[in-house]
């Protein structure tokens, strides 16, 4: 969580709602190590959370949804540190990052903030394969016959 | 015309920090004393009433709409935590490349805003099990963890990172940021907790 409250750090930077005062490239890249260490300890510890309930975890809707959000989010991280390595020195001291910086960042703060209202929806059983579901949901969630009673 | 403010008054040269202080102590000693069982039992019907208030009743009757309260509630303490620990890590030297003010000032209007969140969506989730998390211990430790957190957020440390900094012993900004680093890791460390009582 206190990697994903200096990612959005970044982000509000870059969309000019915090910290208009700092030089957002220098914050990015100051926050940049430990931030990747929060990450690299958050996806450590939830791999050991999904090893301790595997089945479940690999048949529930929301969990499916937040690695795929996981995976786009990756992406769009990717994305925003080449275009703000590109284009830094034109903008770094403004308030406001350029637009197409400021549309990864709102994506990213929209996401993320999807993947940890998965995170919490995994504990609840609404479409969980245990229980009558529709034919779309047990698709997705890649219900298993025989393999639904965790 | 500040120091000529503080040297006035009546309770020493750091007013904020020892009202701080002496809450601190009246909560110890509240907290340790008779008192406390009566005014926790006094409690009761106010949390009764929190369950029939519509906070309470869209908290029990959808489990959606409290989890995605509850989101809200992780990402805005998550916020305030990246608040914290970007503050607190400049005064311990980290991102000196940063400017000190600039920082620390940024960092408290992110602060203040998280927190008004984190208050705002912990109420709604409180009145959804009002009446269960009242006989949770580690709730009760929450609280109290919460409160010595305002209390030292806005009356230690914001009253000592707002002075001149350069006249300051760095021994004690350094202990301070810990302290606050310490203070809030301990706010979401018992807040998990309750979630697993």
């Amino acid at each position: 969580m206190l990697s994903l409250g200096i990612l959005f750090l970044i982000d509000m930077r870059m969309l000019g709602w915090a910290l208009p005062n700092v030089s957002a490239t220098r914050l990015a890249e100051r926050l940049n190590t430990p931030m990747l260490i929060g990450f690299v300890v958050m996806f450590i510890t939830g791999i050991l959370l999904f090893y301790a309930v595997p089945v479940r975890s690999s048949q529930s809707l929301w969990f499916r949804i937040k690695m795929v959000l996981l995976v786009v989010c990756a992406v769009n991280a990717y994305l925003f540190h080449r275009r703000m390595t590109q284009s830094m020195s034109t903008w770094e001291n403004a308030p406001r990052a350029p637009s197409e910086l400021r549309k990864g960042a709102l994506i990213s703060l929209g996401f993320w903030t999807v993947i940890v209202l998965c995170g919490r929806f995994i504990a609840y059983d609404w479409y969980d394969c245990e229980y009558p579901q529709p034919d779309m949901v047990r698709a997705l969630a890649g219900c298993i016959d025989g393999q639904t009673r965790f | 015309m500040n120091s000529a403010t503080t040297r006035q008054s009546p309770i020493g040269p750091y007013p904020r920090a020892a009202i701080a202080t002496g809450l601190l102590v009246l909560l110890l000693a509240f907290s340790f004393s008779g008192m406390r069982a009566e005014v926790w039992t006094a409690l009761l019907p106010f949390f009764e009433w929190m369950e029939t208030t519509w906070f309470g009743y869209v908290g029990k009757t959808w489990g959606g709409a409290f989890a995605t309260i509850q989101a809200g509630h992780l990402v805005s303490l998550g916020v305030l935590g990246g608040a914290v620990l970007f503050s607190d890590g400049r005064l311990l030297g980290l991102y000196s490349s940063l400017p000190l003010r600039d920082v620390i000032d940024g960092s408290h209007q992110v602060f203040k805003w998280a927190l008004a969140v984190v208050v705002f969506t912990g109420v709604f989730m409180v009145c959804g099990v009002a009446v269960k998390v009242y006989y949770l211990p580690v709730f009760w430790y929450k609280m109290l963890t919460l409160t010595v957190g305002i209390l030292f957020a806005f009356y230690v440390r914001k009253p000592l990172v707002d002075r001149d900094l350069s006249g300051v012993s760095p021994l004690v900004i350094k202990l301070t940021a810990i302290a606050s680093i310490m203070v809030w890791f301990t706010v979401a460390a018992t807040g998990r907790w309750i979630g697993f009582s």
